[in-house]
């Protein structure tokens, strides 16, 4: 008869069970190998996330220490802050021209490119390049130049008979043409929807047509459901992205001109590193991290009623 | 095999938490006091003869600026071949930002250059440079005013650094462009004598201006007009307003009607080139506007980029002016970091890039003209000073307005200040609208900052 200490130890069938101490023993070169993850991941993500959310309860300049002012920082936010709103305003215009923009972009190259046609290869790599050189600062420069009153769009338009347009120093044109940039860099969501593509069943296609659909049908009946999945993906991503916006509007515009470019991102980094509000800044942070999550739960649920998952949709 | 994997995985994990918590734990805190902490001294007891230092150095500018300083950080590497200088060098707009990511992670260079706009804002966080009085047997500071230096760079007992150069305010013109219109250039220039020439311009050809301000300057202006109008900084000492109403809205009309008669050109077509001087911007490098406000220091950079004549005239002052206004300040501060491990070097290149004669000669007026009255005189007798930048500088003292006090330069006012400049040129607030939004802002603002 096994002793009571022995018994923790074997299963019911009578087979061993390893002791919580094997086990460990057992992980420890696995937990060697994701060593440089964790520390990444501590270093870099969670103690920023914690430290931020500490911050926003305070009035902290960096180099003087940091005092408690509760929830001000928050109140001032939507009470107090002129800009604030605006700010809001243009990052909410900004996503809606930019995500949809993008995703339909990116989705009608991606049909082109899914086409039987000579060199195909080619042509998916040249329109994959943008999206390799467009989150640089150079194209960032680059797009000030094209979009300047003397620029190369303006002098097309001229070319055309069309008078120029101040596409960066009008208010109601500059965060279009910021959106553009985004647009172009279509790259990363086409490859995805390409993929998608090219995985949706031939006989599908077939039997529509043998039924007698028309191309439009076929696409939105066949096509666009089958794709769901990756556009409930790329929606996700590209929503977060928009949001986070920095690049574009800090090296193209500054925000301006009448603030109509000044995005989220910007209003972060101007209070934190201009103004030296390090409080205020991680408060609106949170802010914004509360906003993209509220917007990715609402995708989250309203997938099941426009995606279509071969397999019932199981993660 | 197993006890030892333990014992290597608890080492790096304890090492992780430590790194997380001892390494990142914010900077042990500066005395809060505004007061200046001259115990700040020189720390580098080293003996650096014997070892290799690496001094970091940082500074903005254009070009020229930027090969004249490493050429002269080239030859004092080749006189102490045991100490090597690294250039940081950058865009001025993006400087002040990286400056206090590196202050406040304790990475900023050992000696760094700092705009007279910032040292109240540093001084209120903490003061992190050493004070140059105990310096004074390290440096040879005989050549400077310190006076001078201490208005805009720290107070009584504490210079924050030493000035690179004298700066002024003035009109640098196109000449042939001015003489093209009929419009002559000469130091009795008062703001209506803008506008009459600005309006000649644009009968002749509308296609050009008389001059177009970056929004820098447009601050300037808009500072400079109030201090004429009334003699005051635009926010007291105490962060009261330093103007009323009526001063406000003279000065935002007058903004308007730099716009409306094409003086300035539209800003639609301004703002796009808002935040670079005139040697980036094409249509003054194709000679479409006549006149660029600047200040001296800048001169050098923009001739070397523009293909005609250039000269200089005195910035605008009216004939009853309470105070002539023209902004005339130290071009740039160099300053030894508190933490830096080798502030005997530091202090050691400073004296030689200030008093070197050769080192002068090869800095020459990149910072404007020397602050250092012997490298000011040295410059002068070898002809090496641009008349330009010299008649700058001169013209500019014949007006100097009252000195920038530090409420007027916090960032945040300068932010509103562009704004409403911005809201009145793109003509979507009248003068008297943007006076009543501005000040109420302006008020706001002031109380949160005391």
């Amino acid at each position: 008869m096994a002793t009571l200490k022995e018994e923790r130890y074997i299963g019911k069938n009578g087979t061993r069970l390893e002791t919580v101490r094997g086990r460990i023993s057992k992980l420890s070169p696995g937990y060697l190998y994701i060593l440089p993850w964790v520390i990444g991941f501590l270093l870099f993500q969670l103690y920023p996330f914690v430290t931020s959310f500490i911050y926003s309860f305070t009035d902290f300049s960096i180099l003087k220490p940091m005092s408690f002012v509760g929830l001000d920082n928050y109140k001032k936010m939507f009470t107090a802050d002129r800009l604030y709103w605006t700010s809001l305003k243009a990052t909410f215009k900004y996503v809606l021209i930019a995500v949809p923009g993008r995703l339909i972009f990116a989705l009608f190259i991606a049909m082109i490119l899914n086409m039987k046609l000579k060199c195909i290869n080619f042509f998916r790599t040249v329109y994959y390049l943008p999206s390799i050189l467009g989150g640089s600062v150079a194209i960032s420069i680059l797009w000030r130049f094209l979009f300047s009153r003397n620029g190369t769009v303006n002098v097309l338009l001229k070319a055309l008979g069309i008078p120029p347009v101040d596409w960066l120093g009008n208010p109601n044109l500059a965060l279009g043409t910021m959106g553009l940039l985004v647009i172009w860099q279509f790259g990363s969501s086409m490859v995805l929807f390409l993929a998608g593509l090219r995985n949706i069943p031939t006989e599908l296609y077939e039997a529509a047509r043998v039924d007698g659909a028309g191309s439009v049908k076929v696409f939105f009946k066949i096509t666009l459901p089958m794709l769901s999945p990756i556009i409930f993906f790329n929606l996700i991503m590209q929503t977060i992205n928009a949001f986070k916006e920095f690049n574009a509007p800090y090296l193209i515009t500054q925000g301006g001109p009448l603030n109509s470019t000044y995005l989220y991102g910007m209003m972060l980094y101007e209070n934190a590193f201009a103004f030296l509000k390090m409080g205020y800044a991680s408060a609106q942070s949170w802010v914004l991290f509360a906003i993209i999550m509220l917007f990715t739960a609402l995708a989250f649920k309203s997938s099941p009623y426009w995606t279509y998952y071969e397999d019932g949709g199981d993660f | 095999m197993k006890k030892r994997s333990r014992v290597i995985l608890g080492f790096l994990l304890v090492l992780v938490f430590s790194m997380v918590f001892a390494g990142c734990s914010p900077a042990s805190q500066p005395d809060s006091s505004s007061k200046p902490d001259t115990s700040k001294e020189v720390s580098g007891k080293e003996d650096v003869t014997q070892q290799t230092v690496t001094l970091r150095f940082s500074w903005w500018g254009a070009d020229t600026r930027h090969q004249a300083t490493l050429a002269a950080m080239e030859l004092y590497s080749q006189r102490n071949p045991n100490v090597k200088i690294e250039g940081e060098y950058g865009a001025f707009s993006t400087f002040y930002q990286k400056l206090l990511t590196q202050l406040a992670g304790r990475t900023a260079p050992d000696i760094i250059s700092v705009d007279y706009k910032w040292t109240h804002d540093l001084m209120k966080q903490g003061s992190p440079f050493v004070n140059m009085y105990t310096l004074t047997d390290k440096i040879d500071m005989n050549g400077f005013d310190l006076d001078f230096a201490k208005i805009y760079g720290g107070d009584d007992d504490y210079p924050i650094g030493l000035p690179a150069g004298v700066n002024g305010m003035g009109y640098l013109y196109n000449v042939e462009f001015l003489k093209e219109f009929g419009i002559e250039p000469n130091n009795e220039w008062d703001w209506e004598t803008v506008i009459e020439n600005g309006k000649k311009v644009q009968a002749a050809d509308p296609s050009k201006h008389l001059m177009y301000n970056i929004s820098e300057h447009w601050v300037y202006l808009l500072k400079t007009m109030l201090k004429q109008i009334n003699g005051n900084t635009i926010l007291n000492d105490d962060y009261s307003l330093g103007f009323s109403r009526d001063d406000i809205i003279q000065v935002f009309d007058y903004i308007r009607r730099l716009v409306e008669t094409g003086t300035v050109p539209p800003f639609e077509e301004g703002v796009l080139y808002e935040n670079v001087y005139a040697d980036q911007n094409p249509n003054w490098l194709n000679q479409n506007f006549g006149i660029f406000p600047t200040s001296s220091s800048l001169i050098p950079g923009i001739a070397a980029a523009s293909d005609f004549e250039l000269d200089v005239f005195r910035y605008p002052v009216p004939k009853d002016a309470v105070d002539p206004g023209i902004l005339v300040t130290p071009s740039m501060f160099i300053t030894i970091y508190e933490h830096s491990k080798y502030q005997d070097v530091a202090a050691d290149f400073i004296d030689f890039f200030f008093n070197d004669e050769e080192a002068i000669m090869i800095l020459k007026d990149t910072r404007g003209v020397p602050a250092n009255e012997k490298a000011k005189e040295m410059l002068v007798r070898e002809g090496i000073v641009p008349k330009q930048v010299s008649d700058m500088v001169s013209q500019s003292l014949t007006g100097a307005g009252i000195a920038e006090n530090g409420p007027s330069l916090n960032p945040e006012v300068i932010a509103l200040i562009k704004d409403y400049i911005q809201q009145v040129g793109y003509l979507k607030l009248t003068p008297e609208q943007a006076a009543d939004e501005f000040m109420k802002e302006l008020e706001a603002l002031a109380a949160s900052l005391k």
